[in-house]
């Protein structure tokens, strides 16, 4: 293993993640390269009674860094994205950096005191969604990659809650309306040409047009989006890209739909192997033409609506299908709240009250058995999909000696022990 | 009688056997019936077979049931691609009785030598 002023050489000659052929030597920098002790933060935080001991517990986080957010019972609430962030010129990181160039090197971290937070804003409320953590105005580089759309509508919904419940809570995070429709939808239905589809075109048009941007089960106006939108983005950027490597970034969508929104003659839109100029028009037509074609075979297998066209699977680790539930009718979206997709979803749903005594409630895709022939192996993925909650059990003091406990593991200086075994298992937590 | 025996002592020595040794040790114990009961070389092949079919495929059953056939749904579709905890039993007995069965034949066969 070679390692350099940056870190070690990740990838050689003789490894290049066999995506593409590499004659380069790549080194990382990471900063969980540098030693830290994380379990800090959660055992002082399991001490914590106030915004002040919170504050201070989350310094202990360095790597990698989070958002830690933060409610009270006296009110007070407060959310940090809490790391070790190198301090960066504007695009520092984006792309692959040369190593010979020392201007290039991480000079400092932001200092601790001006990591992004807020505590009790105006708004009343904290939030985070992957959306940028602060506005241009932060003097900070921090990266490019923040889809904002689930960002918008949480914070869009909060601001009009009012007298707030747990099950207004739980209907917010299992909401399936979709921001990115909302905003990308007006490209289609202002600039398709009707009289340009076939029938069954027609017939994909005008359920798109109707559509509620929800994308719910038996939705198929997100099912003609959703493929509609993927046609568009190749036929929009295939031309300009036919020359470049075949693992490469494309725009973010939300540049995309950005741009069009700004100048509906976006430059890219035109086809440039082509000698006539495309108009805006002329894509999303031909972007629907061809979502029709996948759109046709999927109604005829069945597959049309919108929860059986993404097909949301929770697979088994080492992807045995009978170990595995597959294409679970729930909604949603990447840009939804309830953030389903294929094989990635919301794995932990939660909701805290913090009234005098705290009540919870939870639920995960999966069950509290690891043994496939356990009923409990997968009892909560029904429930999740529907959207139902589990109270949790906030513990107090003179429970501990309930019925209801099975099993206690508790720490030691230097062990970690079960009811009537000492196993050593971890250094000491100082 | 001596099918009958030689059958069912195959059956318990197996269930013994398998308590502390691997699954394969049946065929030494129906093999040491075998050789210890004379039999035509057919009756001992059917009596190892008859005994671990049997003993197998119950407990199988017995097992299974006792967990609803959770486990035995999924992997059925896993080995044989079909979601059918019974087949899944037969071949289990399948199995037993055949290596019981052949080895029951050999210490036949060695009793004739």
């Amino acid at each position: 293993m070679a390692y350099t002023v940056f870190g070690p050489v990740m990838y050689d000659k003789s490894f290049s993640g066999g995506i593409t052929t590499n004659n380069e030597y790549y080194a990382l920098k990471w900063t969980t390269h540098s030693p830290s002790n994380e379990i800090k933060i959660f055992q002082q935080l399991n001490h914590a009674k106030n915004y002040e001991d919170y504050s201070l517990a989350v310094l202990n986080l360095h790597t990698p860094g989070q958002n830690c957010a933060f409610a009270s019972k006296n009110g007070d609430i407060a959310i940090r994205t809490q790391g070790d962030w190198p301090a960066k010129w504007k695009g520092q990181g984006d792309f692959i950096m040369p190593g010979t160039d020392s201007s290039y090197m991480w000079q400092t971290m932001i200092p601790m005191d001006e990591t992004p937070f807020q505590y009790n804003p105006e708004r009343g409320f904290i939030s985070s969604a992957n959306q940028k953590p602060a506005d241009s105005a932060y003097p900070y580089y921090l990266g490019r990659n923040y889809p904002p759309y689930r960002g918008q509508i949480v914070n869009r919904k909060l601001a009009a809650m009012q007298n707030i419940t747990a099950e207004d809570m739980m209907a917010l995070q299992t909401s399936n309306y979709d921001v990115f429709a909302e905003t990308a939808l007006p490209i289609f239905i202002n600039n398709i040409r009707k009289e340009d589809l076939d029938e069954d075109g027609k017939k994909y048009f005008v359920l798109l047009k109707n559509w509620d941007r929800n994308n719910e089960v038996n939705s198929i106006g997100a099912t003609v989006f959703e493929t509609s939108w993927s046609y568009f983005e190749q036929l929009v950027f295939d031309d300009e890209y036919a020359n470049a490597p075949k693992v490469i970034n494309r725009p973010f969508e939300s540049s995309l739909v950005d741009g069009i929104l700004g100048d509906s003659a976006y430059k890219f839109i035109d086809n440039i192997t082509t000698h006539q100029i495309e108009t805006l028009a002329d894509i999303a037509t031909a972007a629907l033409k061809q979502a029709t074609v996948d759109l046709k075979a999927a109604e005829i297998k069945g597959k049309l609506t919108w929860a059986k066209w993404k097909g949301t699977s929770i697979n088994h680790l080492g992807k045995i299908a009978p170990f595995s539930q597959t294409d679970l009718l729930i909604g949603g979206g990447k840009h939804c709240i309830n953030a389903t997709r294929k094989n990635h979803g919301p794995s932990w749903r939660m909701v805290v009250e913090l009234t005098e005594k705290t009540t919870a409630y939870g639920v995960y895709p999966g069950g509290q058995s690891g043994n496939p022939g356990s009923k409990y192996y997968d009892n909560f993925i029904n429930s999740w999909v529907e959207g139902k909650y589990f109270p949790l059990w906030m513990m107090t003091k003179d429970e501990v000696s309930s019925k209801k406990v099975k099993w206690i593991m508790g720490c030691q200086k230097g062990y970690f022990y079960t009811k009537h075994f000492y196993v050593l298992l971890a250094p000491t937590i100082k | 009688m001596k099918f009958l025996t030689a059958l069912i002592i195959s059956a318990l020595l197996a269930v013994a056997a398998c308590l502390y040794l691997p699954w394969w040790s049946i065929a030494i114990v129906t093999f040491i019936v075998a050789v210890a009961i004379p039999l035509k070389p057919f009756k001992s092949f059917l009596a190892g077979f008859l005994a671990l079919f049997t003993t197998w495929g119950l407990l199988a059953w017995y097992i299974s049931n006792n967990n609803e056939h959770l486990l035995a749904h999924k992997v059925s579709l896993l080995i044989i691609q079909t979601d059918s905890p019974y087949l899944l039993i037969l071949i289990t007995a399948l199995i037993g009785g055949l290596v019981a069965g052949f080895a029951a034949l050999s210490g036949s066969y060695l009793r004739k030598t």
